[in-house]
Order: C-alpha cells, then sequence, then structure tokens
C-alpha cells in the first residue's frame, strides 16, 4: 500500500507504539480496543459465573460467604450486559459502519474516543467495588430499592456501581448519537437507504434504542444516588415509591436485551448470504422487523414486572405487548431458514456459529414467550427458568452472534485467519457447554428453585440439576480458552487472509485486510445490497438466475 | 361471559394433557417436598399448570420444526462443488405474510388463553361477583378500601403476611394473634393474603398454591389459595432481599377445617398467658426466667411473655415447627447452637449473648415446650 516511506524518528511518539493505540481517533482502532476490553471483561465475569457455579455445585456454604456471593453474582450480571455484550457491538459497530457504508470515519472521531476511555473507567470504577471496604454493590445488577438504598447497602461499592453506570450511561449515548449521524450523513455516493447492509441497519436500531431509552438509567441512577447521599425520597417506601425504580430501570433495561441481540441479528443477516452464496431472503422484511423488534422492545417493560402486584388490565396490555415480538422474531427465523434453502452452504466456522446462534436463540425465544404469559409468569418470575432463558438469549444469541462475527471479520480485523480447526472445536465444546449448563436450569426453575441463592436445601431433587449446570460451565470455560489460544496463534503465526476471504458481499470486503487509515482507495460501484457480489459474478461472466 | 365458561372448561380440559407432560415431567412423580408449580394442590396453580402443558405441547411443535429445518438445511444445501452457483432468490412476500401469519397465530393463542387464566383465576366462593372486579381486586395493590372489603367479606380467612430480613411474620387477622414461620391453613377454605414488608421488598412464593406476589413497605398486596389437600407446602423468598435471601422459606401447613379451628383457638389462648406454671419442670421454669433476664424478651414474644414484641419471630408455637431460623431443621442441638451462636446465619440480627451451657440448656427446655 505505502508509496512514500516515512522515516520512523519524525512520527511523533504519541503516534507510535503503545501511544498511538491511547491517542487514536481512527474508528478501526476503537472498534478493536472497544471488543479487547469487552472480551477482558467477558473473561473476568465470566470467572465470576465459575464461582457461582462452583459454590453451588452442592447444596450447603463452600467457597464465598453469602454477602461475597451477592457481589459475585452481581458483578457477573453487570460485566456480562453493560461491560461485555454492550461495548462489544459498539467496537463492533465502530469497526465496521464506516467501512460497510464506505465512510473514511465515524461522523465525531474525538467524542468517538471519549466514550471508548469512558467506557473504560467506568468497568475501573464498578469492578473497583472489590477493592474498597464493604466490597462491590451486591443489590442484583437490577439494584431494586429498598435493599439498593443507604438503609440497607450502606456500602462504597454500591456508589461506585451507581457512578460507573452513570459514565457508561454517557458514554452509551455519546457513541449512539456518533453513529446515527456518521450513517444519516457519511454515506458513500450511491449507498442509498435501500442497499444499506443489514448489519449496519441493526446498529442503527439498536443505537436508536441507545439513544431513547439511555437517559431513562442514567436519570434513574442519579435519583437512586441523590437517595442514598442527598436524602431525597424518590424510592423511599413512606414518601416515594420503590417500584417507580422498577419503572425506570425496566424502561432501560428491557430495551437493553434489543441492543444486545439485534447487533447479534444484524451479523446473522450480513454472515449467511455469504456463506449461502444466495441474496437474503428478503431484504425488507429482516430490516422491518428489526425496526419493529426495537419499537416494540420499548412497550413491553411491565413484564419484567408482573408479581409487583400491577393492576391486571395494564398487566393484560403488556402480555400482548410482549408476546407480539414473537411475530417479528419468527419472522427473521424463517426468513434466514429460507436463506440457506437451496443455497450452496461453506460449512465453516462462521456458519457454525451462526447455525448454533439460531438454534439456541431459538429456545431462549420460545421461553420467553412462557414468562410473557402473565399467569405461568407469576410461576416461572425469579426462578432458574428465567436464569436459562436469559443465558439461551444473551449466551446462545448474543454471545454465539459474537464469535459469528469474530471468525467471519476477524481477518478484516487482523489481516490474519482465526485457525478453522480449533474454531470447530471451540464451537463444539461451547455448544454443548452452554446446553449441559442451561439446560437444566428450566428444570430448576419448575422444581421450584429461586435465583440468586448462594445455598439451597437438599433432598428437593435439585442437586444432580446443579452438578449437572457445574460439569458444563468448565465446558464453556474450556471453550473461551480454546479461543484464546487461537487468537493467539493466529496474531503471531496465523495464516494471512485475502482481502475477501469469504467471497463477502458487503463494502469492508472492496478494501485491504487490515484496512488502511483511509479506508478505501476506490469504493466500487454500489449496484445493489450486494456490491462485490455483483463485482465478483461480472468478473467471472456468471450467469445467475434471479427470483424476486 | 357463556363463552368465557365454556373456554375456560375446554382450557381445563386441554390441560388434561398435564398427564401426557408428567411423562417427561421428572418432578412430580419423584417426591412430595418439591415444591413446583407443576404439582398444584390449589385451583388457582391448577389452572396454571394446564396452561404451562398447553403452552409446553405447542413449543415442542414449534421448536421440532424449526430445528428440523435447520438440521434439514444444514446438510441438504451444504457446499458439493466450490463453483456452484444457487438460483438466486431474493425473496418471497407471498411466503413471508404465511410465516407472519402463522406465529401471530400461535402468539394469539398464547395470549387468549392466557388471559383466560387471569380472569378464572379467583377464588371459587366469590361467584356472583364479576370475574373481572374479583381479579383486579386480587392483583391490584391501588383498590379502594370499599372494593377490598367486598372481596374480603367473601374469604374465610384473612392472614397478613410482613416480610421481614429474614423471616415471615403472620398476624391471624381474625383471630387475633401472631405466629411465624409455618403458615397454619385450614384445607378446602379460601385463605386470602394480605402481604406487606417492614423493610425491603420480598416475594411470597408456595408453587403448588400459585403464582408469586411480591410484598412491598408501605404498600398491601393481595395473594390467594384454597388448599385441596392436607400437607405441608414449602416455598423460599423469591425478590433478592440481603444477605440471607437463601434462608427464608415459607412454609403453609394445611390442616382440617376442625383441626385447624382448634390450633388457632389455642395459639389466641397462649397470648393471655404471660408466666407458664413450669412447677413440674424446674428446668424450663429456669428458662422461661432466663428467656426475660436474658433479654429475649425484647424481640421475641412467647404467648403473652414479650406480648407485642416484633423485632424477631414470635415463638410461641416454636416447638412445632420444622425449622429454626429457616436454616436449620428444628431439633434440641440446632436450637441450642443457634441460641449460642446465631452468627451462622449471614447478616442476622440476633445478637450474640453470652450464655453458660447450662443456661442454654434451660432455655432450650423451656422452647421445647412451645406447641
Amino acid at each position: 500500500m505505502a508509496t512514500i516511506s516515512v522515516p520512523q524518528h519524525s512520527i511523533p511518539w504519541t503516534q507510535r507504539g503503545i501511544m498511538s493505540w491511547i491517542t487514536t481517533v481512527d474508528h478501526k482502532k476503537i472498534g478493536i480496543i472497544y471488543m479487547t476490553l469487552a472480551f477482558f471483561f467477558f473473561i473476568v465475569s465470566g470467572l465470576l459465573a465459575m464461582v457461582v457455579r462452583l459454590e453451588l455445585t452442592v447444596p450447603g456454604q463452600q467457597f464465598v460467604s453469602a454477602d461475597l456471593y451477592n457481589q459475585i453474582f452481581t458483578m457477573h450480571a453487570t460485566g456480562m450486559i453493560f461491560l461485555f455484550v454492550i461495548p462489544f457491538f459498539a467496537g463492533l459497530g465502530n469497526f465496521l459502519v464506516p467501512l460497510q457504508i464506505g465512510a473514511i470515519d465515524m461522523a465525531f472521531p474525538r467524542i468517538n474516543a471519549l466514550g471508548l476511555w469512558m467506557a473504560l473507567f467506568s468497568g475501573i470504577i464498578m469492578f473497583g467495588g472489590f477493592f474498597v471496604a464493604g466490597g462491590a454493590a451486591a443489590a442484583g445488577w437490577t439494584s431494586y430499592p429498598p435493599l439498593s438504598n443507604s438503609t440497607y447497602s450502606p456500602t462504597l461499592g454500591q456508589d461506585l456501581w451507581i457512578i460507573g453506570l452513570q459514565v457508561l450511561g454517557i458514554s452509551s449515548i455519546l457513541s449512539a448519537v456518533n453513529f446515527l449521524v456518521t450513517v444519516a450523513n457519511m454515506r458513500a455516493p450511491g449507498m442509498t437507504w435501500r442497499k444499506i447492509p443489514l448489519f449496519t441497519w441493526s446498529v442503527v436500531t439498536a443505537q436508536g434504542m441507545v439513544l431513547a431509552a439511555t437517559p431513562m438509567l442514567t436519570g434513574a441512577l442519579t435519583m437512586l444516588l441523590t437517595d442514598r447521599q442527598f436524602g431525597t425520597r424518590f424510592f423511599d417506601a413512606a414518601q416515594g415509591n420503590p417500584r417507580l425504580w422498577q419503572h425506570m430501570f425496566w424502561f432501560y433495561s428491557h430495551p437493553a436485551v434489543y441492543i444486545m441481540i439485534l447487533p447479534a441479528m444484524g451479523a446473522v443477516s450480513d454472515i449467511l448470504p455469504v456463506f449461502s452464496r444466495k441474496p437474503i431472503f428478503g431484504y425488507f422484511a429482516i430490516f422491518l422487523s428489526t425496526v419493529l423488534i426495537g419499537v416494540f422492545g420499548f412497550t413491553s417493560w411491565l413484564h419484567h414486572m408482573f408479581t409487583i402486584g400491577a393492576n391486571p388490565v395494564v398487566e393484560t396490555l403488556f402480555m400482548a405487548t410482549t408476546i407480539i415480538i414473537a411475530v417479528p422474531t419468527g419472522l427473521k427465523i424463517f426468513n434466514w431458514i429460507a436463506t440457506m434453502w437451496g443455497g450452496s452452504l461453506n460449512l465453516k466456522t462462521p456458519l457454525y456459529y451462526v447455525l448454533g446462534f439460531l438454534s439456541m436463540f431459538l429456545i431462549g425465544g420460545i421461553s420467553g414467550v412462557f414468562q410473557g404469559s402473565v399467569p405461568l409468569d407469576k410461576q416461572l418470575h425469579d426462578t432458574y427458568w428465567v436464569v436459562a432463558h436469559i443465558h439461551y438469549v444473551l449466551f446462545g444469541g448474543s454471545v454465539f452472534g459474537i464469535f459469528a462475527a469474530l471468525f467471519y471479520w476477524w481477518p478484516k480485523f487482523t489481516g490474519r485467519m482465526l485457525g478453522e480447526r480449533l474454531g470447530m472445536i471451540q464451537f463444539w465444546t461451547m455448544f454443548i457447554g452452554m446446553n449441559v449448563t442451561f439446560f437444566p436450569m428450566h428444570i430448576l426453575g419448575l422444581l421450584g428453585m429461586p435465583r440468586r441463592y448462594f445455598d439451597y436445601p437438599a433432598g428437593r431433587g435439585w442437586e444432580i440439576y446443579n452438578i449437572i449446570a457445574t460439569v458444563g460451565a468448565f465446558l464453556v470455560a474450556l471453550s473461551a480458552l480454546l479461543f484464546i489460544i487461537n487468537v493467539v496463534i493466529s496474531l503471531t503465526r496465523g495464516e494471512r487472509a485475502s482481502d475477501d476471504p469469504w467471497e463477502g458481499n458487503t463494502l469492508e470486503w472492496a478494501t485491504s485486510s487490515p484496512p488502511p487509515d483511509h479506508n478505501f482507495d476506490k469504493i466500487p460501484p454500489l449496484t445493489s445490497d450486494r456490491p462485490l457480489w455483483d463485482l465478483r459474478v461480472r468478473k467471472l461472466g456468471i450467469q445467475t438466475k434471479d427470483i424476486h | 361471559m357463556a363463552l368465557w365458561r365454556i373456554l375456560r372448561s375446554q382450557l381445563l380440559w386441554v390441560g388434561g394433557l398435564g398427564a401426557l407432560g408428567s411423562v417427561v415431567w421428572p418432578g412430580v412423580a419423584s417426591a412430595q417436598s418439591v415444591p413446583s408449580p407443576l404439582d398444584p394442590a390449589s385451583p388457582n396453580a391448577a389452572l396454571v399448570a394446564n396452561l404451562y402443558w398447553i403452552i409446553f405441547w405447542m413449543s415442542v411443535v414449534v421448536f421440532v420444526l424449526v430445528e428440523g429445518l435447520l438440521i434439514y438445511s444444514a446438510i441438504r444445501f451444504r457446499r458439493r462443488d466450490d463453483n456452484e452457483v444457487p438460483v438466486q432468490v431474493h425473496g418471497n412476500n407471498r411466503m413471508e405474510i404465511a410465516w407472519t401469519i402463522g406465529p401471530a397465530l400461535i402468539a394469539a393463542a398464547v395470549f387468549f388463553l392466557s388471559w383466560q387464566v387471569m380472569l378464572a383465576d379467583r377464588p371459587p366462593t366469590a361467584d356472583g361477583v364479576s370475574a373481572v372486579s374479583v381479579a383486579s381486586v386480587c392483583f391490584n395493590n391501588d383498590v379502594s378500601p370499599e372494593e377490598a372489603a367486598q372481596f374480603l367479606a367473601v374469604s374465610t380467612v384473612t392472614i397478613e403476611v410482613v416480610g421481614r430480613q429474614w423471616w415471615w411474620a403472620y398476624n391471624y387477622l381474625d383471630y387475633g394473634f401472631t405466629s411465624a414461620a409455618d403458615l397454619y391453613v385450614p384445607v378446602g377454605e379460601v385463605v386470602v393474603l394480605q402481604l406487606t414488608s417492614r423493610d425491603v421488598a420480598h416475594s411470597w412464593w408456595i408453587p403448588q398454591l400459585g403464582g408469586k406476589q411480591d410484598l412491598y413497605p408501605g404498600a398491601t398486596t393481595y395473594s390467594w389459595f384454597q388448599v385441596t389437600e392436607p400437607g405441608v407446602y414449602e416455598g423460599h423468598c423469591t425478590e433478592l432481599c440481603g444477605s440471607s435471601h437463601a434462608y427464608m422459606p415459607m412454609r403453609v401447613v394445611a390442616v382440617p377445617a376442625d383441626q385447624f379451628d382448634t390450633w388457632a383457638q389455642n395459639q389466641a389462648a397462649a397470648n393471655e398467658v404471660v408466666e407458664r406454671d413450669y412447677s413440674s419442670n424446674e428446668l424450663a421454669s429456669e428458662g422461661q426466667d432466663l428467656f426475660t433476664s436474658k433479654g429475649c424478651i425484647g424481640c421475641h414474644a412467647v404467648g403473652g411473655l414479650g406480648a407485642g414484641a416484633e423485632v424477631g419471630p414470635d415463638l410461641t408455637n416454636l416447638a412445632s415447627r420444622q425449622q429454626i431460623a429457616g436454616m436449620l431443621p428444628y431439633n434440641r442441638e440446632n436450637l441450642k447452637s443457634w441460641i449460642i451462636d446465631p452468627s451462622q446465619k449471614p447478616g442476622s440480627k440476633m445478637p450474640r449473648i453470652p450464655l453458660t451451657d447450662a443456661e442454654a440448656e434451660a432455655i432450650v427446655e423451656y422452647l421445647d415446650t412451645q406447641r
């Protein structure tokens, strides 16, 4: 690429080595730092989950005290949701969105860097709780008052959790604005809305949700902080209302589920056509269902609160708005299967992870319908059934989506391939491991085992399922280790990747791997939502039969 | 209304699939002590269990269909020739509309069946009051006192349940006494619970007797059940409430109605007795004195002794309870170990009071007579 050779010493120290990463405003580097950071918190929060599984293997207290256990599961969920899945997709979007729309960078590169470093510091603040007196926050990631108020959670860790999450909230809002402005204004000439890759559409939808939902969370956090520190009574039982927090929290946190799953669905919608050698089945339907899921995501928060004693008419309405989400979701799944149908499936690691996503997310979607039903939810709420459900959605869905994206776009990130064989072994370890871990939890919930318990009585038939789940957790941990090994091998002596190793469809594959600072030397003609496919077909002189 | 009744009876009938379900269900067959919502012992819980099995079998169909299509596609359409170019199908509006309507119909069915269960979830003695208004009284914490009175008038036993960190207090409003830990109720009668909390949020859940209901300080929520068979029905607090959240079980002891009346009258009568006569049991008599002199009565009431104390659980029928402090099986050794060292329960608010072995023995002897 380089035509001009610049002598080393003329590059200022701020742009060399590690400093070039710390001071960068380049969307690709920022994206990679986001994803690395997210992966670090995935490992940390995963280790916390291993402590949870170890403690629960048999009845009785073995490894950690009740208080420490409460801190551990609180920070496990906080880390996985706020510091792994959400920042990972912020990073993936950062790297890919400008490339997919043919832009040179994000619209506001410095704000982009600010958002990144705020996210890092929010993680340090929240996890810093483990190193102060009284330990980290222990009121659950939901942090319901009165338990989270200054009377029942007087520790500094709870305040650090609130402040850290506020910092992260502001970081999220900044980057949401940045994404939306970027896609609105920075598209290459000819990149009409109809040609925007579906991954970018999913990021636009998810970031729109971030912009609309996150201020409610940061507002609620501010109220909780002033309740704790300055004597306000927003969530006070006598003069305020503890349930107000739940409404505000879930008004953010239900959309947050879609913020965490839509980009995974977007990645699937980009990867499936490439590995099927077919266009996505119903581009408009997939786009529309993405937006509909985004809209419905805002109308169903009360389904997390069916046991608070709300008016049954209101419960009935929220039951309807909850169950209806199954319709656009079902549409997506059928369209994805139709994309594969009659295709030429290239069964490589990215497609395996996509198939893992489809088959596991389906289970999470189905168990979600059970919880959408008010009478059933009153039985299933806050039991291990719910733990099973969220992990089929967030692990089976988001995490499989993340690994699909990693294996697919890794050559573009690094210029090297990840090991295919090791990737397969990792896939099967992870796939089997997650099912062994989380499937028995459905049964535990139906046997009446509540969540967030550090100890449980013997003789209820709960023991065997807890043992199975712990065994599965070790398989999942092993799969994470295999991925780290794969990364190390790839970065040190991995096979060099071509610019377009998968026969990609979208613009990011039209530039070098990794892309140069300015992204593109030349943007190919944007003939459809698959410009590179069109180019390849023309170049090779292939006659295709198209059915619209 | 007639349509609803028919549908509701249909719901119960289709719920017979539950019989099929229990073939694959490990919980119901195994043990009595499993607190499973799929092993109901109250009509409201039975409706929900039926609903579960209906939606379960619908799910099995969807699951098999979709996973089958996925696996079939992955095998059937795998790449056989590196140069093959499949037909480029960009979509098909008719098919997409079809698989939008299909899931929409399933979703509508789930909604409608669940709604029917919500309407039917009401005490059977409330006939004549419209299902909707009873349901709203049952579940709405913001009802007017008149509405509540109208509803509560049809109930047989009304008990106020108070959640505390980390135990349950039961105020038998019709009888004027307080109990804790084990909730005695009559079989076959409608029991209405008025739920509130004195500290953080808790959640009341006896899976076999219906769905859970949260408790909040400064508010009252309602729940009800009608136990069909005598027995002990166990449950657990299901809203994170602090260090000993895991040690906050609840237990419903359902006894025949006449036994319940006798029990309730005995408990009410015990409230009148401040000092029991232990002339034949010197150790218990000493324990009774120690219970006062060591300050136990500051927090616990035993019948009329320490009456009004509600910092800790009422101990009037302690010796007939199944557990101590929600974590130890009731027996004399455990009781003694608990009195000597309450810090074995995480976050326990009971102070450690210095006691000699003999003093602890005496208090145990005294408490062990409280039935």
